[in-house]
This record gives C-alpha cells, sequence and structure tokens, in this order.
C-alpha cells in the first residue's frame, strides 16, 4: 500500500457490519468504540438505537474549526453535525433509517469515516471555495498540527494559486537524512502542484510570522495549488485531503524503507555466517590410540 | 566511463590482496598464559599489557578514510576497519548495519561488540579461534565480510533512492488525475 488511505478503516468497517446486521437486531447489538487516527485524533463511535455517533477529539481540533472548520463541516453534514456530548471537539450524528442498499450503506459509512478528512483539510477547501467564488481571502492561517513544531500554514495568492506550507519534525536524526534523499528525488511533474523544501530555514512565503519552529530537525516543505487541482470542484477535495496526510504519508515511507534495511540486513547476516561456518573444523571430540586408550580432546 | 569502472574495481582487488596476505601472516598465534595473572588466558593485544608479546601494528589504507589496522600479539590479533562513507545517507547505512551485526557478535564469534575507537568496526582472532576453524578459511571470512560490506552499502542506498522517487512520483500523481 503506497498511499495512505483518507477514510477512519475502522469507523467504516464499524459502520458497515452494523449496518449489515438485520434491521431488528441493530439496536440489540450497538457499536462502542473508541479507536485513534494520525495526528492524535481519538475518535469515538457508537450508536444510540438507530443513531450513529461518531466524536473526535484533538489537539488541533479546536484551531481548525475556527479557520472554517465549522462552515466547512456544516456544509458536508448538515444537521448532522452536533454539539459534542462527550467532551470532545466534533460530533456527527445521523439516523440509519432508511439506508438498506449497499451503496447506500457504503456512502452512509464513508462519511462517518471522513470526519478527521474533512475536519483536517478545512482551511485549504476554505480558501478553495472562496477562489472558486472569485475572492481572495487575506492572510495566513497558522494551524499547529500536531505540536508547536508541526504546523500547517495556508495562504490564498490569489485566485489561481493556493500556498499551503507545513513543517515537518524529525525527532530522530537518521529520519531526517532519510527524509532529505526522498524529498531530493521529488522531480517536478506536469499538471502536479510545485514542491519545494528547505531544512531549517522557513521558506519567503512565511516572512513576517511570529514563532516559527526553528530547529535542527524541522524541514518547510512548500506546495502550491493552482486551479486545475480544484477545477472541477469535485476534485478539490481528494487533492485536499491528500496533501494534508503530507507528513504522515513521509514519516510512513521512512518507517517502510528502515523495516527494508532491516531485513536486508538480516539476510546479509546469513549469508555470512555461511560462509563462516565453512571455517568450523569438525575435529573428532574422542580419539583411540594405539595402546588402547582413548585420548578425549578438551 | 568504462575504463573509469574497470579502475574502481582494480584499485579494490589490491587493497584486498594486501589485506589477506598480512593477515595470513599476522595470524600465526600460538597460547600464552597471562603473565601478569595467575591462571589467567588474555587475548594479549586487548591486555596490552607487556610490550614483548606485542608485535608492530600495520595499517593497510586505500585512501584516507578506507583503512584497515592490523594489530598482532603472540596469542591474538584484532582487525579494525574503517569504511568509506562519502555522504549522510553512506553514514547512517554504514552505522546501522555495522551496529546489527555488533549486536549479533556472538554468532559471529571473531566480531568484537565494539569497534576500537576511530573505526567503523572491529574483530578479534584468538588462539583457540584459529584451533577451532582453519586459518585460511578465516582470513577469507574476513575479506569476504568487507567485500560483502562494500557491495550492501552501495545497493541498500541506490534502494533508497529507488523508493524516495517512487514515493515521491505516487504522490505527486494523485494530484493530476
Amino acid at each position: 500500500m503506497i498511499l495512505l488511505e483518507h477514510i477512519n478503516t475502522i469507523t467504516h468497517d464499524l459502520i458497515i457490519s452494523w449496518l449489515n446486521l438485520p434491521a431488528d437486531q441493530r439496536a440489540s447489538s450497538p457499536i462502542e468504540t473508541k479507536c485513534s487516527d494520525f495526528d492524535g485524533c481519538q475518535l469515538h463511535v457508537w450508536t444510540t438505537g438507530d443513531v450513529v455517533n461518531v466524536s473526535l477529539k484533538s489537539g488541533a481540533a479546536k484551531a481548525l474549526l475556527s479557520n472554517g472548520g465549522a462552515e466547512i463541516l456544516k456544509a458536508t453534514y448538515g444537521s448532522g453535525l452536533v454539539g459534542a456530548q462527550d467532551g470532545s471537539d466534533v460530533q456527527i450524528s445521523e439516523s440509519a433509517a432508511g439506508v438498506e442498499v449497499d451503496q447506500q450503506k457504503e456512502a452512509f459509512a464513508t462519511k462517518f469515516a471522513q470526519l478527521k478528512s474533512n475536519l483536517y483539510s478545512s482551511p485549504i477547501m476554505r480558501c478553495v471555495n472562496a477562489a472558486s467564488a472569485g475572492q481572495t481571502l487575506q492572510g495566513i492561517t497558522d494551524i499547529p498540527i500536531r505540536s508547536f513544531n508541526e504546523r500547517m500554514w495556508v495562504k490564498q495568492d490569489d485566485t489561481e494559486r493556493i500556498t499551503v506550507i507545513f513543517s515537518v519534525d524529525f525527532s530522530d536524526p537518521d529520519d531526517a537524512v532519510f527524509g532529505r534523499v526522498f524529498m531530493n528525488e521529488i522531480k517536478p511533474i506536469s499538471g502536479a502542484p510545485s514542491v519545494d523544501y528547505s531544512i531549517k530555514a522557513p521558506p519567503m512565503e512565511l516572512r513576517g510570522v511570529s514563532q516559527l519552529p526553528r530547529s535542527e530537525n524541522v524541514s518547510y516543505v512548500t506546495f502550491v495549488l493552482f486551479k486545475r487541482h480544484w477545477t472541477p470542484l469535485a476534485k478539490a477535495i481528494p487533492s485536499a485531503f491528500t496533501l494534508v496526510s503530507f507528513r504522515n504519508y513521509l514519516h510512513y515511507h521512512i518507517k517502510c524503507c528502515k523495516s527494508y534495511l532491516h531485513t536486508r540486513m538480516r539476510l546479509q547476516v546469513e549469508k555470512l555466517l555461511k560462509v563462516l561456518n565453512r571455517a568450523k573444523q569438525d575435529t573428532p571430540k574422542e580419539k583411540k590410540l594405539a595402546s588402547g586408550r582413548t585420548f578425549v580432546r578438551k | 566511463k568504462k575504463f573509469e569502472h574497470i579502475r574502481m574495481s582494480l584499485a579494490l582487488q589490491p587493497y584486498l590482496d594486501c589485506i589477506r596476505a598480512t593477515l595470513t601472516a599476522a595470524m600465526c598465534l600460538q597460547n600464552f598464559a597471562s603473565q601478569e595473572v595467575e591462571r589467567h588466558n588474555k587475548p594479549e593485544v586487548e591486555a596490552r599489557q607487556n610490550p614483548d608479546v606485542l608485535l608492530n601494528d600495520i595499517i593497510v589504507s586505500r585512501s584516507p578514510q578506507e583503512k584497515v589496522l592490523i594489530e598482532t600479539s603472540i596469542n591474538s590479533v584484532r582487525i579494525s576497519v574503517c569504511l568509506k562513507k562519502s555522504d549522510e545517507l553512506d553514514q547512517i547505512l554504514t552505522k546501522r548495519m555495522l551496529r546489527f551485526f555488533c549486536q549479533r557478535a556472538e554468532n559471529f564469534v571473531i566480531l568484537r561488540r565494539k569497534a576500537v575507537p576511530g573505526y567503523d568496526i572491529s574483530f578479534l582472532v584468538t588462539n583457540f579461534h584459529c584451533e577451532a576453524m582453519y586459518k585460511h578459511k578465516l582470513v577469507d571470512f574476513i575479506v569476504a565480510f568487507l567485500q560483502d560490506i562494500d557491495s550492501e552499502i552501495s545497493s541498500s542506498k541506490l534502494a533508497v533512492s529507488a523508493r524516495g522517487r517512487i514515493v515521491a512520483n505516487e504522490f505527486l500523481k494523485t494530484f493530476t488525475r
């Protein structure tokens, strides 16, 4: 699996298997699960009678909600967006009445499973919506996605360009080297957003922004989205979802690379041990002498 | 370009041949009880208490960064290797790989758990090893080790770059669909 998924698989599978129960059994076998997703999100999935509820709690949720998240979620989930009941930051609840056909079930479950992706891509979608309407939002949106050091900045330059900048923190210096090798391999592809990265030094677009994370292990990656990435509007959502998961994608592949190297090392160890075993002599432990005694080699 | 490639592999072979010849000469080991502590038998090259059982150290080097230090004594030989590391990816790959080997030093019998300071990895061969194993095959093992590490690091480097290319391409391609 090269690309990360944009839905929370646990949520999706739980809801689908609950929907596949016969209607009279749904109330008697409710879902009650707490699970987590990337970026420190805690999800709570539960059913009350015929209603499915999913709530999300994360460190970045407040910042996201105030930067376009509330409007975007309202537009996506309509009346499904309700006040959070269990101390979390966002909750959606909807009744499963009338969901019979497989396609409806799939759409229903996916809607819930995409809660995190919708929330996290809302600053970008806010700019996309403004650009499609011919407007330009001013200012830079600054969101601490994971921590102080790992943030996302979104800026709409004009109705044709949106700039998204990530600061990626590598706690392990070896990871930073792998990350740099991977970033070096990014060659421009026609039709794709332009990508630029810098190590330690924040890019020009962030001039004037206060309190930038500066550290040995922090790298900045800048993406510029162009109009073709959000027209038609249906294309914008998968683009935004993919973009927001960049940091997790990078770290996931660095870890895959490290485990691949481990496999190679293990094979190398076996090969060399075989060579070493050829060196071993098989000296007999006991040898009978002509005088009748036995010589034992210690 | 073709000649450059030939030149590179010619440069490696004399280096390995020299190491092989030196090791074969150095590995003339015999049992030697410790002169400092009664009833003890230590590898003298590690103890370094007595100068008259130690021989002169030899460094076989291909370049200032790539060298092999061979320290001999009456009952043990210590071989320390310094590998070529041209960039930071090389450095971390070498470090990870050699640490992986050192953690399995018991399986490798003649491997030293910690490298001699200033070097990447060290071997310790004692007279007991020479009694249990064929001497020429031990030398074969060390030379094979050097060759394999070299080729393993360069192919790992290529593999990491290839993976990076795929990872970057797949990510950007999602936007063009």
